[in-house]
């Protein structure tokens, strides 16, 4: 038993003066008599006549105490909190899966569903405790009224069809872990239409399950997972991108096998990378097939297409999977010379490490881009390497500004220390003229002339750029070896810093990491989903409600930022699920143990009024029969 | 102050011849009794039974009756009249004290007798001893006679039994008179007393003494009752139904004291609430009323 003002228990030091009252109320006068024989006899006779008469003139006293008890007690508002241990304690978890929303004969399968647990709770006791968990993206608690004959039916109504696959196996662990500490009889009860990832669960859960299954089972197809991987074979400095696709589809109807077809693509992409026709049996079926990507394709994902007839479900039809990064670095060469640049070309073709492309090529996709006149005045995005062409004059070029041009110049100095010109020797190289660059804060000059720095670089902390002020065909340097290593160094210290620069790369559906050099930038700038995530190293998680989920946080590395997003759309492919304890939003969880409070305060209020009268009639009796 | 006024021996003296005849003694007085014994006068014959005087055997009877019957004859005896006076604590009780009531009854019962030439033994039974006093005779008697009454202060516990046992053992012996004041609350010495006067043949009167608060004690509220003698005490819820049962228990109490009397052919007299003291003592020397309150 609590009491809710245990203030009011200072009533009870009404309990002294009372005392003091009777106490010197017993205080008798004293009479002298001849003899007690008669007097002892007539009380003898008495005691054994009246029986508890005999303390009638304590009575009142301990009424009055009683009484005065009783009032302390009201006036501390006791409360006996009880556990509700004879109740059933009852979930209803209330499939609303896109699949629900399918029709039959007029109705959807959420309304069916609704029309069962109506039933089921028709047949329940009335001391029943029912809770309800919406099952739909995520496992949702829907508060219910207990006082309220028609909160079931309310919320009931309320409930939607949400367009995701869902997962039922979450809710039902959300109801398995609500219902974990309370006493009594316990049960779930789940209204589904079966198309949803549980049957793994129903056979280990904690407590009575029953699965309550409404409409009628149809083929239900649908893309389970998307995989790839790059086939083992020779490389070469331009070549294909030649992968393994391994696509897991899963019927789940009851109609026996289901002609599917497959349709693969690049993203964006037009033309179909693969087509594949094939019979999906009940349960998963496995697919692998190659898929053959052209350099000149945009490779960053794959998206996968499944069609089949009277399918009940096509949210999970789709499937988009990022194209993993192999291990040469994706080199773009953009370069005005009319007849292009051979000697920049054929000594980065010398790296086999290395995947050369053209301009035309997506500059967040490659590792390095090399320019060969046309410098932009601003710094490019990602890592760059930029030449200057002897025609060219420039003010400004990558964010340097420049000076000259200076003819026949000199070097003057190298810094060794710096890998990328490591090699470079400058007293066999001659330019025919030459910029220098106004070096600003942080800038870098890795080669001097008599005039100024002419190799300069600039790193932040998402790129790196380069800049060479003089034209490698209008001198003898691509006939140095120094030439050659001078590119393969910059391509390597590209490649040190390929995950930086792969910002851009995030897609939904896939989990990307990346080195978080104490503060990251994370720009989603596709689909529908525009949202700048600043990540400061500290351990942190977004989430994004509508349309998808992202959920970053920190990987395993000190450094290292792992992005993983949900897309609507893409739940059936979730690479990454979503705690249940994250997903519970939207009311309370029940009380553990399921503890009820029952106020006793009326009934102590009562007594007191009940024995203050007793004790008044008591008195009242008394005086009249005295008197 | 006296304990009789002059109005009240005057009045006593005008009670004298009712008194004259109605005790008996031993030796030849100057009053008739009601006890038959071997005088001149003739009073009836009676069969005779072993240990009676030969002497008194009426041999002319025997001729004629053929049977042994004893000449009895009124006696004109010395009568001896035994005050038996309880004085315990329990007398000191009341409004008057039922002590200053045994007080007056004790001295008129003893002024009657001492000017009635009657010899008065006077016996106070208190603080669980007996107090006998030295017999007296004659009216020149009265003043020690009262002064020893007015002396004695009531203490202690009764032990008239043991009062009564002196007095059938002492000179004047048996067939004597005596009279016993007492409220009888003495667990049944009173009772004892009286039966030991009346074994000894002694013409016993009991004069009953309570008081008017033990008839209706005026108890308003709930009180400890604390006993004079015994110091006991004894805590009562008073309530009309307590008293009235005290009624009716003292109402039995005075009937089995009364009902004792008249088996033991013991004269019982109620003294309650002081009654008019010439009244009560012609009831108690007009003819034998046994019961008469």
């Amino acid at each position: 038993m609590n009491f809710l003002s245990p203030l009011g228990l200072i009533a009870l030091g009404a309990l002294l003066p009372l005392a003091a009252l009777y106490f010197r109320k017993r205080q008798r006068t004293e009479r002298r008599v001849s003899s007690l024989a008669l007097w002892r006899a007539v009380t003898r006779e008495r005691l054994a006549a009246t029986g508890l008469k005999r303390f009638r003139g304590d009575l009142s006293f301990w009424l009055l105490a009683a009484s005065v008890v009783c009032l302390a007690l009201a006036l501390a508002r006791p409360v006996k909190t009880m556990a509700l241990r004879p109740r059933e304690q009852l979930v209803l978890v209330l499939d609303t899966t896109a699949s629900m929303g399918a029709r039959e004969g007029g109705a959807t399968r959420l309304d069916l569903a609704r029309g069962a647990a109506l039933a089921l709770a028709a047949t329940l006791s009335r001391d029943t405790a029912v809770r309800l968990v919406s099952a739909g993206c995520r496992p949702v608690w829907r508060p219910l009224d207990p006082g309220d004959p028609n909160a079931l039916r309310a919320a009931l109504a309320a409930q939607a069809v949400e367009p995701c696959g869902g997962d039922l196996a979450a809710a039902l662990t959300l109801a398995a872990d609500a219902l974990r500490d309370l006493d009594g009889p316990r049960r779930v009860v789940a209204l589904t239409d079966g198309s949803t990832r549980s049957d793994a669960l129903v056979g280990a859960f904690p407590v009575p399950l029953e699965l309550v299954r409404v409409g009628t089972l149809v083929p239900n197809v649908g893309v389970v997972s998307l995989g790839t991987r790059e086939r083992p074979g020779p490389t070469a400095a331009l070549r294909d991108l030649d992968l393994s696709a391994t696509v897991q589809g899963v019927n789940r109807g009851a109609a026996g096998e289901v002609t599917a077809t497959l349709s693969l693509r690049t993203a964006r992409g037009v033309s179909r990378l693969a087509t594949r026709v094939f019979r999906l049996a009940t349960g998963r079926t496995t697919l692998t097939f190659p898929v053959a990507l052209a350099a000149s394709d945009d490779p960053r994902w794959l998206e996968l297409h499944l069609d089949a007839a009277d399918n009940a479900l096509a949210l999970d039809d789709d499937a988009t999977l990022a194209v993993p990064d192999t291990a040469a670095l994706r080199v773009r060469l953009v370069s005005t010379a009319p007849e292009g640049s051979p000697w920049v070309a054929r000594a980065l073709a010398a790296d086999p490490e290395v995947l050369l492309t053209d301009g035309a090529a997506d500059p967040r996709t490659v590792g390095l881009t090399v320019y060969h006149g046309g410098l932009p005045s601003r710094a490019p995005l990602g890592n760059s390497l930029g030449f200057l062409r002897a025609r060219e004059n420039p003010s400004i070029a990558m964010g340097f500004a420049l000076r000259g041009p200076w003819q026949n110049p000199r070097w003057v100095d190298v810094e060794l220390s710096d890998p990328r010109v490591r090699f470079v020797s400058p007293a066999d190289v001659h330019f025919a003229s030459a910029h220098t660059a106004a070096l600003g804060p942080g800038d870098e000059a890795l080669a001097t002339l008599d005039r100024g720095p002419f190799i300069v670089a600039r790193s932040t902390a998402g790129a790196s750029t380069t800049l060479v002020g003089a034209d490698p065909d209008a001198s003898d340097w691509p006939l140095r070896v120094s030439f050659v290593l001078f590119l393969r160094d910059a391509v390597e210290h590209a490649r040190t810093r390929r995950d930086a620069s792969r910002v851009g790369l995030l897609r939904t559906g896939a989990l990307s990491r990346f080195a978080s050099h104490g503060s990251t930038e994370v720009t989603l700038s596709e689909g529908a989903w525009r949202r700048t995530l600043t990540h400061d190293g500290r351990e942190a998680t977004w989430f994004v409600d509508h349309p998808g989920a992202v959920t970053l946080d920190r990987g395993r590395g000190p450094e290292a930022l792992g992005v993983s997003l949900l897309d609507a759309t893409e739940t059936a492919l979730a690479v990454a699920d979503l705690p249940w304890q994250r997903a519970v939003t939207g009311g309370s969880a029940p009380t553990p143990g399921g503890l009820a409070q029952r106020p006793l305060w009326p009934l102590a209020a009562a007594l007191a009024l009940g024995l203050l009268t007793l004790d008044a009639a008591l008195y009242h009796r008394l005086k009249r029969s005295r008197g | 102050m006296s304990l009789l006024d002059a109005d009240t021996l005057r009045g006593l003296d005008a009670l004298q011849g009712a008194l004259r005849g109605q005790v008996r003694g031993q030796r030849a007085g100057d009053h008739r009794s009601l006890r038959k014994g071997p005088s001149v006068e003739f009073a009836e014959h009676r069969p005779y039974a072993p240990g009676d005087d030969l002497r008194r055997i009426d041999w002319n009877a025997y001729g004629r009756l053929d049977e042994l019957v004893v000449r009895l004859s009124a006696a004109e005896e010395d009568v001896t009249l035994h005050l038996l006076v309880d004085a315990s604590e329990s007398m000191a009780t009341g409004t008057p004290t039922k002590w200053h009531e045994a007080q007056r009854i004790a001295a008129a019962v003893g002024y009657a007798s001492l000017t009635s030439g009657e010899r008065v033994s006077l016996t106070v039974s208190l603080g669980g001893r007996t107090a006998p006093a030295a017999p007296l005779r004659g009216r020149g008697a009265w003043s020690r006679f009262e002064r020893a009454l007015e002396s004695i202060v009531p203490e202690g516990r009764s032990c008239l039994d043991e009062a009564a046992r002196r007095a059938i053992t002492g000179p004047s012996g048996r067939d004597a008179a005596a009279v016993v004041l007492s409220d009888a609350l003495d667990e049944g010495a009173t009772l004892r007393c009286l039966a030991l006067l009346s074994a000894a043949r002694h013409s016993t009167t009991f004069v009953h003494l309570l008081s008017q608060d033990e008839l209706d004690p005026r108890l308003d509220d709930d009180a400890t009752l604390v006993d004079v003698e015994t110091g006991e005490r004894l805590d009562v819820a008073v309530d009309p139904g307590l008293l009235r049962a005290y009624s009716a228990k003292l109402d039995a109490f005075c009937r089995e004291v009364e009902t004792e009397c008249q088996r033991r052919g013991v004269r019982y007299l109620a003294a309650f609430a002081a009654p008019p003291l010439l009244t009560l003592m012609a009831r108690l020397f007009a003819a034998p009323a046994r019961g008469a309150r």
